[in-house]
């Protein structure tokens, strides 16, 4: 049963991969479904065992390696087998929305997406429950392949297979940090298994251990979309909607943070690395905040708004919060694949057309389901009592306040922009007049297939907070927060919302001027900082021209250059000896030598007189002589034996 | 010194070299109908005698030389053929085969073999009957012979059978090497002389040459004499031009001998006898060595991402892996070598499928320009899948063949300290970037899909060349053991007895 888990998700991509195109887009769409919701039940089954005692299972070894068998093996305790059971279950709701949301391409060979669907899925899972660290990598590129593929599933569009390409290999830097931190890990602790490291963990030098987890940390900023490896994250929306919810909601991004609290006994013994944890993530939330004010792509909005929210749950794992940082990760995940679901149902509604916010508004009574779903998740990620995100987030920000002032006032500050940016992203679409005129054809609420997941999600995003304290007590580390806190947190969110309400609805302040006035500012936001600008037209395209220029001149004009320069000298060289000796000196010589034979011939052809007693002369006379000189050696030779 | 050989009473490796031998013979014999047919019975027989020959090896002893054949040539300067499998020959050996049988098949529907057929089968039979000679010889002038045999019929295979430019860069990959391995020939004769001033007699057998002490400049500069040689052979930057030209004009199936196994010599030989026979000069040259490769690694991936022609752009990869293969072997340590050697074998496995994927593109677009070739993988389903796997396993995802090389390299590296370690690293990261960039080009959209959509899939003899290198790339990424296996105790045998003798 623990095992089937994992191959649930495998079993389906294999299905649909060998036999998609027999078995149509829509049933291989149903069987990754299926095979979510089977591993989700599974899981359910499981967690009573698990919490009670950790379940560990090796299924086979890879290769021994010094005084260490790297294995693959699945390690179940209550982190592990609850994200399980959240991830699989959000994945299953956004797998059946897809089903609705694809049916725009079917026939179109779109049993691919269900196949990398459940691959995407398989690879989670495998970070998930992987007993060490190379089963996690394993996953961990897993993930990063699957990505690839559905980032660029529209590969038909330049902007899509440029956005995978950048999202690898961005994700390469930090896989490659990755790997060389499980190295290190390997090098201190001469284990890679998740049990054994904790128990050793407090055997190892302090400093070696700092390097290491910052090591590893390098590869959740790369999975995770922090600062400085962020711009790939925004432009992973070129995939379709249900992936960029799966995206960001249950799998890609939250692996980076699971990672770091699966790993969390190994940096609270780190507390430098901490610290950099900590900075990485309240500047990436605050950043990102600041960011998603100023966009206008109604998927880009959310995007910025997850990778602020990670940037959060890092900065709660930094202070020390790592069961806060993980039930935030649990409600997030909820809340943002809504808001994805209700942004991509949007989409739908214009065919796939339209996804610029200041087109759009006024949908609120086209769309009720979808309207009522965006605001619930908007509610959520405002921290607005009594919506999940409430709980988690109050718990973050009272921890952070508890350990550092100004990271939680950075934090409240992140929040109020929070809410500003999606209710200004909600009133946009939803509220105002309508900007759109009937090109797109009529806009309507979505099928039903769209709707249940819709309408699920938001219910948990509404309830899910009331499980809080159960979930720390499961976690160890139940933790209270002050009245005043949560007062304030919500006092900021609903301050956020009012000013969103008040420019954007009431229209107070007019938007457009304040546009004009703040254009720099606005520049600035939209450009992330010029962020995105400088990695791809500096750094990248100075790389491609670097490696031509070297390539020009280093292989072609100094290498090939020496050898022809050599080969060429060569020929010369030869050239001038063979005039020198062979034409003048060898020639010269071959022809006086034949000048001479002739000579010698004429003058000695007196000899030839034609009397045989003159010849058997010369032939003795020969004779006498070759013997003589063997005679001669002979002697030499035997003279020395 | 000497090594425990375990003789059977048929000798397997004559047997092995003879099949090709005697089926050249045949075909050349034959009317020209039965070419194909012969070719494939004789390579299909060598890859079964491979396998059976893998099973009668007894991993736990792999330091042995399993099979052990010896034939004297020159009884006073104690020439003799001696041929004999450890570990490291073992795997080799297999991919020899594999990759020899993999060449014929895709060979079968290649269009551009079009002519001369019975020459061209002959040439490759040569080639690998030669190769196994390389991989199996314990005298070095028997590996020299070999070694320089299987220039010619590779040669031929470039010149006749190849693209445009062909005869110019026959020429070049001919006197590159030719040049190059004059000073190997240096370097044995030297190895053999100093034999003799100690012991007073001539011996050219691997194993008694391991008995030399030489004065360390002595050694450096005999490693050098060696170095050279392998260096071209494998190559090195800056001794890598070579590798393009030829690669670029070579028929499919010549690249793919060429890049799979022919460079394999080089870094076998640079294992074998750079570092076993010369181990204090590798000891103390090897921070340099070491470094040559990282910058092989990082330079060729920068040449690589500016290639135009795609076979030049996978010319250029294998340089760039060739990289790793060198210096994790150079950080002498007995991890570093584990890479370096099932990093040999992946590299096998994932640039023979490279350069058929540029060969069949070829036969579908009659181009091998990056820029025409966007997504011209697009209308070929099972072509694409054959695509990406193999670029992501040449890139070192998990899984693939190449991880567990780029693993442990870089955890080799990490065991002499972080500066070597950030060097892999780095190279590494820009290795990745250029598969991803040639995935890219290949999977992205051109304008004219009228040409695209009539293309057929990929099926019959192309497709099974192809799973015969699929299935191994799979096999080292989830069951490396297997692998590992063959060579674990020759290398524990290798670094307490040869390389700290």
């Amino acid at each position: 049963m623990e095992v089937l888990v994992l191959l649930a998700p495998l079993l389906s991509f294999i299905v649909i991969g060998l036999l998609g195109s027999k078995i149509g887009d829509r049933t291989s769409g149903i069987i990754a479904t299926l095979s979510a919701f089977l591993s989700f039940i599974l899981t359910l089954l499981i967690i009573p065992q698990a919490l009670k005692q950790p379940i560990h299972i090796t299924l086979y070894n890879f290769l021994p390696l010094e005084n260490y068998n790297l294995s693959l093996g699945l390690y179940y305790d209550p982190l592990s087998s609850i994200t399980t059971a959240v991830v699989t279950f959000v994945a299953g709701v956004i797998f059946l929305y897809s089903l609705g949301y694809m049916e725009h391409y079917f026939g179109k060979w779109t049993f691919k997406f269900y196949a990398y669907l459940s691959l995407f899925l398989f690879a989670m899972l495998l970070i998930l429950l992987s007993d060490n660290l190379i089963g996690i990598f394993f996953g961990w590129e897993g993930v990063g392949v699957a990505s690839y593929l559905l980032i660029g599933y529209f590969h038909d569009k330049k902007f899509a297979t440029d956005a995978s390409f950048e999202a690898f290999v961005v994700n390469r830097i930090g896989d490659w940090l990755f790997i060389f931190g499980i190295i290190s890990t390997f090098l201190i602790f001469g284990t890679l298994t998740i049990p054994e490291l904790f128990e050793k963990v407090d055997e190892v030098s302090k400093t070696s251990l700092a390097l290491a987890t910052l090591l590893l940390f390098g590869g959740a900023v790369g999975k995770s979309g922090q600062l400085p490896l962020h711009t790939w994250l925004p432009n992973a929306m070129a995939g379709p909607t249900p992936v960029s919810a799966l995206l960001h909601a249950a799998t890609m991004v939250a692996a980076g943070v699971y990672m770091v609290s699966r790993l969390y006994p190994l940096f609270e013994n780190a507390p430098d690395t901490l610290k950099v944890v900590a900075v990485v993530g309240g500047l990436t939330s605050f950043f990102a905040a600041l960011v998603a004010t100023a966009q206008y792509d109604i998927k880009k909005i959310i995007a910025f708004s997850t990778m602020s929210q990670l940037g959060y749950m890092f900065l709660a794992l930094g202070m020390g919060d790592m069961v806060g940082a993980m039930f935030h990760l649990t409600t997030h995940a909820f809340f943002k694949a809504l808001l994805f679901l209700a942004a991509g149902s949007v989409i739908v509604a214009f065919h796939h057309h339209l996804q610029d916010i200041r087109y759009m508004g006024g949908l609120r009574k086209y769309m009720p389901f979808t309207y009522a779903g965006f605001m619930v998740g908007a509610l959520a990620l405002s921290g607005i009592f009594p919506f999940a995100g409430f709980f988690s987030k109050d718990r973050i920000i009272g921890s952070v306040l508890e350990e550092s002032v100004f990271w939680g006032i950075v934090g409240l500050g992140g929040s109020f922009l929070t809410a500003y940016y999606i209710f200004r992203e909600g009133f946009m679409v939803f509220h105002g007049e309508e900007r759109f005129r009937g090109e797109y054809g009529e806009v309507h609420e979505v099928g039903r297939v769209m709707v249940i997941p819709m309408v699920v999600l938001g219910v948990l995003s509404v309830v899910f907070g009331f499980v809080g304290g159960w979930y720390s007590g499961v976690m160890g580390d139940v933790r209270h927060v002050h009245l005043s806190v949560a007062v304030g947190s919500v006092v900021v969110g609903l301050l956020g919302i009012g000013v969103a309400y008040g420019v954007f609805v009431k229209r107070v302040l007019s938007p457009e001027s304040l546009y004009e006035s703040l254009k720099p500012v606005h520049a600035l936001f939209q450009s992330q900082f010029f962020t995105e600008f400088f990695y791809h037209k500096i750094l990248a395209r100075g790389y491609f021209n670097l490696s031509r220029a070297s390539y020009l001149i280093g292989d072609r004009k100094i290498i090939d250059g020496s050898i022809n320069l050599f080969s060429f000298g060569y020929l010369r060289v030869v050239r001038v000896l063979w005039k020198l000796l062979d034409i003048k000196a060898i020639d010269l010589f071959i022809n006086w030598l034949a000048m001479f034979i002739l000579s010698t011939g004429r003058r000695v052809s007196f000899i030839q007189t034609g009397l045989i007693n003159n010849y058997i002369f010369f032939l003795l006379l020969g004779i006498v002589l070759i013997l003589g000189i063997m005679l001669y050696g002979l002697n030499k030779v035997k003279g020395q034996g | 010194m000497k090594i425990e050989a375990i003789i059977y009473n048929i000798p397997y490796i004559s047997i092995s070299m003879l099949i090709p031998v005697i089926f050249s013979l045949l075909i050349a014999f034959t009317k020209e109908a039965y070419t194909k047919h012969l070719a494939l019975i004789s390579v299909s027989a060598n890859f079964l005698l491979s396998l059976y020959m893998a099973i009668l090896f007894d991993t736990s002893n792999s330091q042995s030389l399993y099979f052990y054949e010896s034939y004297t040539i020159i009884d006073e300067l104690n020439i003799s053929l001696t041929l004999g499998l450890d570990g490291l020959s073992m795997l080799m050996f297999l991919l020899t085969t594999l990759v020899s049988l993999v060449a014929v098949v895709w060979s079968l529907r290649d269009k551009q073999i079009n002519l001369r057929l019975k020459e061209y089968y002959i040439a490759f039979l040569l080639t690998e009957s030669f190769l196994i000679g390389v991989f199996a010889s314990w005298d070095l002038i028997a590996f020299y012979v070999f070694y320089e045999l299987t220039l010619v019929p590779m040669f031929f295979v470039i010149g006749i059978w190849g693209y445009k430019l062909r005869l110019y860069s026959a020429y070049k990959f001919f006197i590159y090497i030719f040049v190059s391995s004059l000073f190997l020939l240096a370097g044995i004769v030297s190895t053999a002389s100093q034999h003799y001033k100690k012991f007073g007699e001539f011996s050219f057998n691997y194993f008694d040459l391991l008995n030399n002490e030489y004065s360390l400049p002595f050694e450096i500069f005999l490693f050098f004499l060696f170095f050279i040689a392998f260096a071209v052979k494998t190559p090195i930057v800056p001794f890598h031009t070579w590798l393009p030209d030829a690669h670029g004009e070579a028929p499919t199936a010549g690249s793919v001998v060429l890049a799979a196994i022919l460079l394999k010599m080089g870094t076998y030989a640079l294992l074998r006898f750079n570092i076993g026979l010369l181990p204090e000069a590798s000891k103390f040259l090897f921070p340099y060595l070491a470094i040559l490769g990282i910058i092989s690694i990082a330079y060729a991936s920068w040449m690589t991402i500016v290639q135009k022609n795609i076979k030049r752009f996978v010319a250029y990869s294998s340089v760039s892996h060739m990289g790793f293969v060198v210096a994790s072997m150079f950080f002498l340590n007995k991890i570093g070598f584990k890479a370096s050697v099932i990093e040999m074998f992946a590299h096998g496995l994932t640039s023979a499928s490279l350069f058929m994927i540029a060969g069949f593109v070829y036969n579908r677009l009659h181009t091998f320009n990056m820029d025409n070739l966007k997504g011209s993988v697009k209308f070929m389903p099972l072509f694409a899948i054959i695509v990406a796997i193999t670029g992501f396993a040449s890139m070192g995802l998990p899984g693939g063949s190449s991880f567990w090389g780029k693993f442990l390299t870089l955890m080799s590296a990490r065991e002499h300290g972080m500066e070597l370690a950030i060097g892999v690293l780095v190279g590494g990261f820009f290795s990745a970037v250029y598969v991803l960039y040639m995935l890219k080009t290949l999977f992205l959209d051109v304008k004219e899909e009228s040409v695209l959509i009539h293309f057929k899939d990929i099926r019959g003899a192309k497709l099974l060349a192809f799973i015969g290198v699929i299935i191994p790339i799979f096999m080292v990424g989830f069951l490396p053991f297997i692998f590992f296996g063959f060579y674990e105790r020759f290398l524990d045998f290798f670094t307490s007895n040869i390389l700290n003798r």
